[in-house]
């Protein structure tokens, strides 16, 4: 077929689709034009990393560099330690945080009691809405050398330990105060889902026989698949962001070993300097990696499960 | 999904295309931005016969000018605009020049992101007070060159009599008010009284010297007998061995610990000797000092949390008085806790020690973030004021005496009477009706101790100073010599990229390898490795970086 | 119902154990929060450890600071009133709009767009082009400028566009042959049957709205139009930082630093806690999808 004849078909097809479609296109317009505008436009300011930004020049007056933030901060001595501590610190987080929230929504499921299920899902988000501050003063106070903890554990007989100050604790403190604070909010979206499941089928698999764990494995589970699998993706794309606030209130000198995160020696730096420029560039750096595994992921997810972002 | 993309793309640059016009403009518009050039508007005096007196009012006609301020927290609590501040509003009565504040959030960082979002939007006020000799990237001369504010020499000579004047009665101050090539770039603040400039120090329980019948530590040997004896004599005497003899907090991200390095004569960061910068954690005597502070922690003399330790937790251990020492802020520290423990225990006594003297019998000062005579923060001019007249002399106004007297004590017979020829706060500040403690009940109505201030008063600072402790404290520490502290040097824009890059490892490895050789976890036998390392960090590049700026300093008229 | 063997009745009661752990668990730093806002600052100054009772009696010396004496209370609480209540709305608007329409499959251009969108979340300009693009907008300084960059949020778009795939195909075949365009689809059929998505969206957005106040902090100047949790911030800075005070006045004779931080968590999280069991139902009675066969 000649071009102009692919070209022409080209047209023809967008054209049905258009007329076909027309109120689905129209309901994405105003989301469209948001994204437009407050997302891609702002973007083009990206370049700000391959360039030494200085607000008196502005943003096209400022010169260009090219890739000298990037190669700076692979050179930074501490590289190494920054990239791994970033990967390994989420890599913890969803391990483990990520199937709490699904096993908690799950349990709730269970409950006979309505009443009792309404106050423990409304106790258990408490912890989200308490800002991260108060929960790191929290924190530091109940585990310190003699704090809380440690009063327990001597009270049972062990010796008293420097939870904060030991490198090799604080990813444990980490992920689990995450999970604390993040269970209850995080198991909303798979309770949403779990009311969508059809009621029917697990009628139909009582009838079949199936008790309860084989209801849960064959019904429910699938049934919340979808929305498993798209929050899964959703935060395998995150994994080069930390939780910068969180890590930069409970780390300390002692602890930089597994501590420091990528964000929070960007911050130190920000700091003594105000390098636009550097961060943006770090920043894209952390966003490149972080498509190249949501692409892996939703690929993934798509070949086993139908289920993925696009 | 190919073509798909192809109509998306096509869409996209479309409406690119369209923002990248109006953003070229901005563009043109930041490039376009003329090189300062102060416009001296109207006939004026010539110069020759000095500047022109400060008459008021200023202006005739009705004048706004706007200025770029950070709104104090301690006004905060009181007010929502600096003009809504008795000290302003007088002002504008005796000048005639009405002030357009803009704030933003409180806070340093939001003041920081703030300024920084003006500058790129190229929205300036006509006045901006702000750090400039240390917060602005590239330095102050860089901000002349940029055309973001103007350089104020010719308009002291002209308008401002009582800087002038100052100016040459303190040859100093106009040192550290200038940039590298002589430009005089802001209207800093000052603090002209020597025994002023101080800000925090050691402090001890002076009641547990006394029960273990101990003299005031004054040098470090001393201090380890002093702590030794807190830890084993029990002087809170409850009968157990729960006293922690030195405590720490961060204070601007030094801990109380590294604060003893003084006792060695220097820092824990760059200090001058002579006419040499040099870096403190480098020199071979850092060693000694970390010898005996991993001593002091091994022994249980220091806080085993030091490195975590809060504001609340310190105070915590202050007023459960398990605490014996610590170092601290005389106003916040040895003020709260003078006020509040007394009730619960009459003993209770926080006194201000000397600072240890280091091994040639001076003692060294190196805290002097609040205290400087040159603050670093101060008015600078922008390049969209088009009244440069009027501003200056308004800014002069500050340093003349009833300028002084506006925005440190405020207004006779409302916030201060005379009493014998002093200015008194009145029972208004002092006795607050609104139960504003002093710093906050003053800045309700004065810009002291807040931002829009050009000139600390004693007369302020010593009614601040309420507690004897205090009064003494000022004194015992305005016994130690300030000569080794660094003066605020500007690198080259060139250059404070690369030493911001160096500074951030440098700060990262030189934090952790003290917290692991204090905390016994790395042997002091490495420390030749430490400092080996600190040499593949490019130490000694910044170092020269330093003393290249160093060397401007020096050399500035 | 379904079946109950003898094992059930032990798997329910570790279920409920481990709730009622979960329960203590969480409530316990909860109660931590409320116990220190009520207690007497000084005690609270000098405390460490687990607290059980308000420390030397109660005192309301902490709310008093932060709700009565700070002008900007509630001036905040209007504000964020205002920004959850007209920010919600048009955040559910626009969402339901964009998700369903990118749920169509047959329509072309859905998937490149659920690709743009997604990439969106990941790659940003940064601070300073959005500020200046807000800024060349004049919306600097206006509600506005609250209200509208944040109007769509990428991941909650995901969320309801994976639920809205989640209805049978059927319904809108069925639909469609009674003449039914796709908004009156939205409308009538698929919103109905999504209560329980579009009450987790009214909570998000909402909720979010609620904490927010980087973008306030950036693009207001006028103190009358900051949110609550730009005022709290201020608030937890002022008492953290070394204007912690001294001096002769009598009447706050005890620094409430700590107290404050606490009394102002309470202030801040209070409302959501009162709202959320009213959109709570939507989440623990099953919704039925209903059936429409073949």
């Amino acid at each position: 077929m000649s071009s102009a004849k692919r070209e022409s078909r080209l047209f023809r097809e967008y054209r049905i689709d258009f007329s076909r479609n027309r109120y689905v296109y129209l309901m994405l317009l105003p989301v469209a034009v948001y994204f437009i505008g407050f997302h891609y436009i702002p973007l083009l300011g990206a370049q700000i990393a391959f360039r030494n930004f200085s607000p008196m020049k502005g943003l096209w007056a400022s010169p260009w560099v090219g890739f000298k933030h990037f190669i700076d901060f692979f050179h930074s001595y501490y590289f190494v330690r920054l990239f791994r501590n970033t990967i390994f610190l989420n890599f913890f987080d969803i391990l483990c945080g990520f199937p709490a929230p699904i096993v908690l929504a799950l349990l709730l499921n269970e409950l006979r009691n309505d009443s009792f299920k309404r106050l423990v899902q409304t106790i258990t988000y408490l912890p989200h809405f308490i800002s991260v501050v108060v929960i790191c003063g929290m924190i530091l106070d109940f585990f310190s050398r003699d704090g809380v903890i440690n009063t327990l554990l001597v009270v049972i007989g062990l010796d008293a330990i420097p939870f904060m100050i030991e490198s090799s604790w604080f990813r444990p403190i980490y992920v689990g105060s995450n999970i604390w604070e993040q269970v209850g909010w995080g198991s909303i979206i798979y309770l949403a889902a779990l009311t969508n499941v059809d009621q029917e089928l697990y009628e139909a698999a009582t009838i079949d026989g199936a008790k309860r764990f084989k209801q849960l494995i064959h019904v429910t589970l699938p049934g919340i698949l979808p929305t498993i699998v798209v929050m899964f993706i959703l935060r395998m794309g995150k994994i080069m962001t930390v939780g910068f606030e969180k890590v930069l209130l409970l780390y300390n000198p002692n602890t930089y070993e597994t501590a420091d995160v990528i964000s929070t020696f960007v911050y130190r730096k920000g700091i003594l300097e105000m390098s636009y420029s550097y961060s943006t560039a770090v920043s894209l750096f952390n966003s490149a990696i972080n498509f190249v595994i949501l692409l892996i992921f939703n690929k993934m997810c798509r070949k086993l499960s139908e289920t993925s972002l696009w | 999904m190919k073509k798909g993309i192809l109509v998306l793309l096509c869409v996209s640059l479309g409406a690119a295309a369209w923002a990248g016009g109006a953003k070229e403009k901005t563009g043109q518009e930041s490039a376009a931005r003329p090189a300062a050039v102060p416009s001296q508007p109207g006939a004026q005096a010539s110069s020759l016969s000095g500047p022109e007196a400060l008459v008021l009012p200023i202006t005739k006609e009705p004048l706004k000018l706007s200025i770029f301020a950070a709104l104090a927290d301690r006004a905060a609590v009181s007010m929502k605009n600096y003009n809504e501040m008795l000290a302003f509003q007088e002002m504008e009565k005796r000048t005639g020049i009405k002030i357009d504040f803009k704030h933003p959030p409180v806070g340093s960082e939001q003041v920081r992101v703030q300024f920084n979002l003006m500058l790129a939007a190229n929205d300036l006020t006509d006045m901006i007070y702000y750090t400039w000799a240390t917060d602005f990237v590239g330095g102050p001369e860089r901000a002349i060159n940029d055309g973001i504010i103007v350089p104020l020499n010719d308009l002291i000579d002209k308008y401002a009599p009582n800087f002038k004047k100052i100016l040459e009665e303190n040859p100093s101050v106009r040192k550290d008010a200038v940039t590298d090539s002589g430009k005089i770039y802001m209207f800093p603040l000052l603090r002209l009284t020597p025994t002023d400039l101080v800000s925090g120090g050691f402090q001890i329980r002076k009641d547990w010297l006394d029960k273990l019948n101990l003299k005031m530590p004054t040098t470090i040997d001393e201090w380890y007998t002093v702590l030794k004896a807190f830890k084993e004599r029990d002087p809170n005497g409850n009968g157990k061995a729960d006293e922690i003899p030195f405590i720490s907090s961060k204070i601007v991200n030094i801990t109380g610990v590294e604060r003893f390095s003084c006792a060695w004569g220097f820092p824990t960061e760059y200090y001058r000797d002579g006419s040499s910068v040099k870096y403190g954690p480098m020199q071979n005597e850092y060693k000694d000092f970390l010898a005996t502070m991993r001593k002091w922690y091994k022994e249980g003399l220091i806080d085993p949390d030091f490195l975590t330790s809060d504001r609340k937790n310190h105070d915590a251990k202050v007023t459960s008085e398990v605490a014996g020492a610590y170092y601290g802020l005389l106003n916040s520290y040895m003020g709260t806790y003078t006020k509040t423990m007394p009730p619960k225990n009459p003993k209770f006594e926080i006194r201000e020690a000397p600072i240890p003297k280091a091994p040639d019998g001076k003692m060294y000062n190196f805290h002097t973030d609040a205290a400087r005579a040159v603050a670093t923060e101060g008015f600078a001019v922008t390049s969209a004021n088009k009244h440069l007249r009027e501003t200056v002399k308004w800014l002069d106004y500050y340093y003349s005496e009833e300028g002084r007297v506006l925005m440190n004590l405020g207004v006779e017979g409302v916030t201060f009477k005379m009493v014998n020829g002093e200015p008194v706060y009145t029972d208004l500040i002092t006795n607050n009706p609104k139960g504003l403690s002093l710093d906050r009940a003053i800045c309700a109505y004065t810009p002291a101790g807040a931002s829009c201030r050009l000139f600390q008063d004693t007369r302020y600072w010593k009614q601040m100073m309420t507690y004897d402790n205090q009064k003494e404290a000022m004194k015992i520490l305005g016994q130690a010599s300030l000569e080794r502290v660094l003066p605020p040097i500007t690198p080259t824009p060139n250059e404070s990229t690369r030493l911001a890059a160096i500074q951030n490892e440098v700060n990262t490895y030189v934090g952790e390898m003290f917290a692991k050789f204090v905390m016994g976890q790395e042997s002091l036998d490495n420390f030749d490795k430490y400092v080996k390392t600190l040499k593949s960090l490019n130490i000694d590049e910044a170092l020269g970086i330093q003393q290249a700026a160093f060397d401007r300093y020096l050399k500035r008229k | 119902m379904r079946n109950k063997g003898k094992l059930d009745w032990l798997v329910d009661a570790a279920i409920v154990m481990f709730m009622v752990s979960m329960i203590v668990l969480t409530l316990y730093p909860f109660y931590y929060i409320i116990m220190a806002s009520i207690s007497r600052p000084s005690e609270l100054m000098s405390h460490r450890g687990l607290i059980l009772a308000p420390l030397g009696g109660i005192s309301w010396a902490a709310y008093k600071s932060v709700i009565f004496e700070n002008p900007m209370i509630p001036i905040g609480y209007l504000n964020t009133i205002f920004y959850v209540a007209f920010g919600t709305v048009i955040n559910i608007t626009l969402t339901t709009l964009g998700a369903y329409a990118l749920s169509r499959k047959k329509a072309k251009l859905v998937q490149p767009a659920m690709f743009a969108i997604t990439f969106t979340m990941l790659f940003s300009g940064g601070m300073i082009p959005l500020f200046l693009l807000v800024k060349q907008l004049g919306l600097i300084n206006s509600r506005l400028a609250i209200l509208l960059p944040t109007a769509v949020s990428a991941y909650n778009l995901i969320i309801m566009r994976t639920s809205f795939q989640a209805l049978p195909d059927s319904l809108e075949e069925s639909a469609k042959m009674d003449g039914a365009n796709d908004f009156i689809i939205l409308w009538r059929i698929a919103l109905p049957l999504s209560k329980a998505v579009v009450a987790v969206m009214v909570l998000f957005y909402s909720v979010s709205h609620w904490n927010s106040w980087f973008p306030a902090m950036m693009y207001l100047r006028d103190r009358d139009l900051y949110p609550l949790q730009l005022v709290l911030r201020e608030i937890l800075i002022m008492n953290n930082t070394e204007s912690m005070t001294t001096g002769a006045a009598m009447s706050d004779a005890e620094p409430i630093g700590a107290a404050i931080q606490y009394a102002t968590i309470m202030v801040s999280t209070l409302p959501i806690l009162v709202v959320y069991p009213f959109l709570q139902k939507y989440f623990v009675k099953g919704v039925m999808i209903g059936a429409i066969k073949g």
